[in-house]
């Protein structure tokens, strides 16, 4: 049994009855009940306490984080469901902003007097003389940028079981060369509040669905393991439009046709991505370096380059946190900036970079509502939600056509960057070498390294087939997002290290 | 502790057959200071209990941050029903009583009980050592101190009843050098149970900006055959897909490059790799694993020949081998998998700078992107940074180029391996020598 979410609401509403309920808390969750237990704990007068020890010794603003995450996972694996999971997870954090420093401490649950004494470990990080007054709450609604029909928690674990057994079926009857499917199932409900001393009050409860499809593949002591995932915040009806099934034959295919791969050609070439979580190229090669804290520190080479050329005229980027239901989407960021779409680069010119509150502040930009953090166990920080290459005017078909030879890079498995000297890397998973305009034959083994200023400067196609893929970000802290591109050719700049 | 009695009879009166309850709790300070003042202090009592429910041979977990009796009825009531429906599920049984357990000296909180204001003086120290270290430093990006102090319990319906007590220390920093519009980072990371094993703050400071002003400005080379030698840091390319290749679940089930390789020789003689969870002071060091078993040394690989893989408890038991004490949780909340512990290449008794002084063409290899080795096909492919080599001399800083090499030809080649290990983290290696890898430019 899960625990239906209206039941949950009705067991919190017998505790809240006997506590005093905020007015904010009420308004927001309707006449039903004053809420899970973890805010039930707290009335308006108790936060405004929390939030003025954070300020006892001066400060910029105090915010208080509180979460509540109900999750499932389980994993089919060798044809057998294992570490089904559940899990509940809920806590809060107590912020002091002073200048660009955090102070912070965290408590598992809602104790209200461990709630104030994190306010004041908090506080220490400020050195002010004077204590700062609390401004009265304005509550804030939240955007309706996550929808949910079927709310995951309302579908049995045997329902989400069986749509995983299919998919394992598919994608173990796709060739007799697969070894190997490990499908991952999770989902996620996570409740999050924020209330800061500026008066900011807000509130949500977005879903999370996250399936990972890996097929393992094996011909004459060649392996390749294919990976396909599903993500994003909404309810069950995402599987209505997400084939699971699908989802399985892909990474089946991509298994077992890169068991005839050749070895990667090495050296510079023209490099064609596919629409996608290629993206994840850009977001890597030059996203990172366009978020406010590390602009600001002077660890990012786009430092003082607002306004700059800094890529080919076809190179828009944008980061948009409002796009309906996507997996870096989150109606407000983890400060309570509401989801907008910002456009970074224009037609190759810097226009913006992604900042937090305090990344705003101190560059003199509005905030951008990319303040987000791993859970309420970390401050927030200036983070990436979807961030995506505009469309160009291009058919994906005229780009590799009109590509006499070259490299074009189906999935890559991952990579990283190093914003200060601006080298990225990948791992390519699938791709084929170019021939005469055709894609020719599948090659494995290719890294491609390079620096970000030199892919956006040569990036001389897009096509117009944009498409978001989905991922987890690494900061320090983890958290979902998508990347996204049309199809793109980089003519230059990308270095493919093979093995031949 | 109540607490975990409560959790077993509960589980136990709704059908479990076998049931474990794992729960830390933790004290946690956080510090980074940059240009000279506290950029943020985060303090914490993180932590929580997870539960494993085994009722007719299949299993189900749960993990919870509030143990309210509320919360702990209604997971453990949804445990039972969702073990019923893992089907398919061959659960191993839990294991039985441990008696002796070994003191590895991974508790000493004295420096945690140190004011903070010292420990912030202590970082301030670091940050100016760092900023003013050289005229190529362009700035510290700032020093980071984690302490943690945790205590386990691990409890299950056999018997089992056992708990240690641990302190973790951390310092990381990171320096970048600037030379010409160009920008290189040294990055320095450091663990410690007993923050008096941390080198001395002149020592951490050279270590790490010393990388950064060998490297920045680095330019490409010809493309072709180059010997590389790897420095411990660059060594962990090679050690990370080793670590995943000797993962008991990925062996067994073929997705690594040392599947079916059991016994035989596929590696230079000189090669010998252990994994060493009872290396007193280790800074993964534990009197036992995350399923009860007590902590022992492990060989994985000696004279280069394929000696044993690293299981837990369901692994094993597929493997129809006993569990090597390797079940490892990243937190509370995690699912017990297998990893390493101190996972380590055995040093050689080669001296790094003969090494170099003997190296014809080469590239001694200080950082690498990407994975390098690749657990699942053997090849290793990565982006570098180092410093080229010929005829014994230190040439120039190298940059934008691949390192790749064929499956067999890393760990068939290794040439030589120097004798400069040292513990600070939990994947570890000397310098390695190989003789012959490609890089392309």
């Amino acid at each position: 049994m899960t625990i239906d979410r209206r039941e949950f609401l009705k067991r919190t509403a017998a505790i809240s009855a006997a506590t005093a309920c905020s007015p904010w808390l009420i308004s927001i969750l309707g006449n039903s009940a004053c809420g899970p237990a973890i805010k039930a704990e707290f009335s308006e007068t108790q936060i405004k306490s929390i939030l003025s020890n954070a300020l006892g010794r001066g400060g910029d603003f105090s915010e208080i984080y509180i979460e509540k995450v109900s999750s499932l996972s389980f994993k089919m694996s060798e044809q057998a469901f294992s570490a089904a999971t559940v899990g509940l997870a809920g806590g809060l954090g107590v912020r002091t902003v002073d200048g660009e420093n955090n102070g912070y401490a965290y408590i598992n649950g809602k104790d209200y007097s461990k709630a104030l004494e994190a306010a004041a470990t908090a506080a220490y990080i400020a050195y002010g003389a004077k204590a700062v007054n609390v401004a009265a709450p304005i509550i804030t609604p939240a955007p309706d940028t996550i929808s949910v029909k079927i709310p995951v928690e309302s579908i049995p674990e045997n329902q989400k079981m069986e749509l995983v057994r299919k998919a394992e079926d598919a994608a173990r009857s796709y060739d007799p060369s697969v070894r190997q499917v490990d499908i991952t199932y999770y989902d996620q409900v996570q409740k999050r509040i924020i209330a800061n001393s500026n008066g900011l009050r807000i509130e949500n409860e977005i879903p999370l669905i996250w399936v990972v499809i890996e097929v393992l593949a094996e011909k004459n002591n060649v392996r390749h393991q294919g990976r396909v995932r599903l993500s994003a915040h909404q309810g069950f009806e995402f599987f209505d439009t997400h084939d699971i099934v699908a989802g399985a034959i892909e990474a089946a295919k991509e298994a077992v046709t890169m068991l005839d791969a050749r070895p990667a050609p090495s050296g510079k070439m023209p490099v064609i991505m596919n629409p996608g979580w290629g993206g994840v190229l850009i977001h890597e090669a030059v996203g990172h370096g366009l978020e406010g804290d590390l602009v600001f520190k002077g660890s990012s080479i786009y430092t003082n380059k607002l306004g700059q050329k800094i890529g080919s005229s076809l190179v828009t980027l944008i980061d948009d946190s409002s796009w309906p239901n996507a997996r870096g989407t989150t109606g407000f960021d983890d400060e309570g900036t509401l989801g907008r779409r910002n456009i970074l680069i224009e037609n190759g010119i810097l226009k913006g970079f992604m900042h937090d509150l305090i990344s705003a502040k101190k560059l003199g930009a509005n905030p951008t509502g990319n303040g987000r953090r791993e859970s309420y166990r970390y401050f927030p920080i200036p983070r990436m939600t979807n961030t995506f290459l505009a469309n160009g005017q291009a058919n994906p078909d005229d780009i590799i056509a009109n590509t006499p030879s070259g490299l074009f890079v189906r999935a890559l498995s991952g990579g990283s960057v190093d914003t200060i000297s601006g080298q990225f890397n990948f791992v390519v998973r699938e791709a084929y070498a170019i021939e005469n305009g055709k894609i020719a034959y599948p090659v494995s083994g290719a890294t491609l390294i390079g620096k970000g200023i030199d892919v956006l400067l040569n990036i001389d196609a897009v096509g117009n087939d944009l498409e978001l893929g989905v991922g987890i970000c690494g900061k320090g802290q983890w958290v979902p997002v998508t990347a996204g591109m049309p199809t793109i050719r980089v003519a230059d700049g990308i270095l493919v290290g093979g093995t031949t | 502790m109540e607490l975990i009695k409560r959790i077993l009879d509960k589980c136990v009166s709704v059908g479990a057959e076998q049931a474990e309850v794992y729960n830390i709790s933790q004290k946690a300070l956080n510090l980074t200071v940059r240009d000279g003042r506290v950029e943020a202090i985060t303090k914490s009592a993180p932590g929580g209990a997870a539960i494993r429910f085994i009722s007719a041979g299949k299993s189900a977990f749960a993990h919870t941050t509030d143990i309210s009796d509320q919360a702990i009825d209604e997971l453990i009531s949804r445990l039972s029903k969702l073990a019923e429906k893992t089907i398919g599920d061959k659960s191993a049984d839990m294991t039985d009583p441990l008696t002796d357990i070994s003191d590895l000296d991974i508790y000493n909180p004295s420096y945690a009980d140190v004011p903070t204001d010292r420990k912030i003086e202590y970082l301030k120290n670091l940050d100016q050592l760092a900023a003013h270290y050289d005229p190529l430093i362009k700035q510290s990006n700032g020093v980071e101190y984690n302490e943690t102090i945790t205590t386990l319990n691990l409890a299950n319906t056999n018997g089992l009843d056992v708990s240690y007590d641990s302190t973790l220390y951390k310092i990381w920093l990171c320096i970048t050098a600037a030379k010409n519009d160009e920008m290189f980072p040294g990055e320095g990371e450091y663990y410690v149970r007993h923050f008096d094993d941390l080198p001395n703050p002149e020592d951490i400071v050279d270590q790490t900006a010393s990388t950064a002003i060998q490297l920045v400005g680095g330019t490409t080379v010809e493309s072709g055959d180059y010997e590389i030698i790897f420095t411990p840091e660059g060594a962990r390319s090679i050690l990370y897909g080793l670590a995943y290749a000797l993962n008991g679940e990925d062996f067994l089930k073929g997705s690594s490059f040392l599947a079916g390789k059991l016994g035989k020789k596929f590696a230079d003689s000189i090669l010998n790799v252990y994994d060493d969870a009872s290396m007193l002071r280790g800074v993964a060091s534990r009197p036992f694993d995350d399923e009860g078993i007590a902590s022992k040394k492990l060989t994985l690989i000696e004279n280069g020949t394929l000696k044993g893989v690293m299981y837990d408890m369901k692994t094993a038991a597929k493997a129809d081998a006993l569990s090597t004490a390797s079940a490892y949780r990243k937190d509370y909340f995690s699912y017990p998998e297998i990893s390493y512990s101190n996972l380590y290449i055995a040093p050689g008794k080669d001296k790094v700078e003969d090494v170099i002084a003997s190296c014809k063409k080469g590239i001694i290899v200080k950082t690498t992107q990407g994975w390098g080795l690749n657990s699942v096909t053997g090849q290793y492919s990565a982006g570098i940074n180092g410093i080229l080599v010929r005829n014994g001399q230190r040439i120039k800083p190298v940059a934008n180029v691949t390192l790749a090499a064929g499956p067999d030809d890393v760990l068939k080649g290794i040439g030589a391996i120097c004798d400069d290990l040292t513990f600070f983290r939990r994947l570890n290696s000397s310098s390695i020598m190989i003789k012959k890898m490609k890089v392309g430019a």
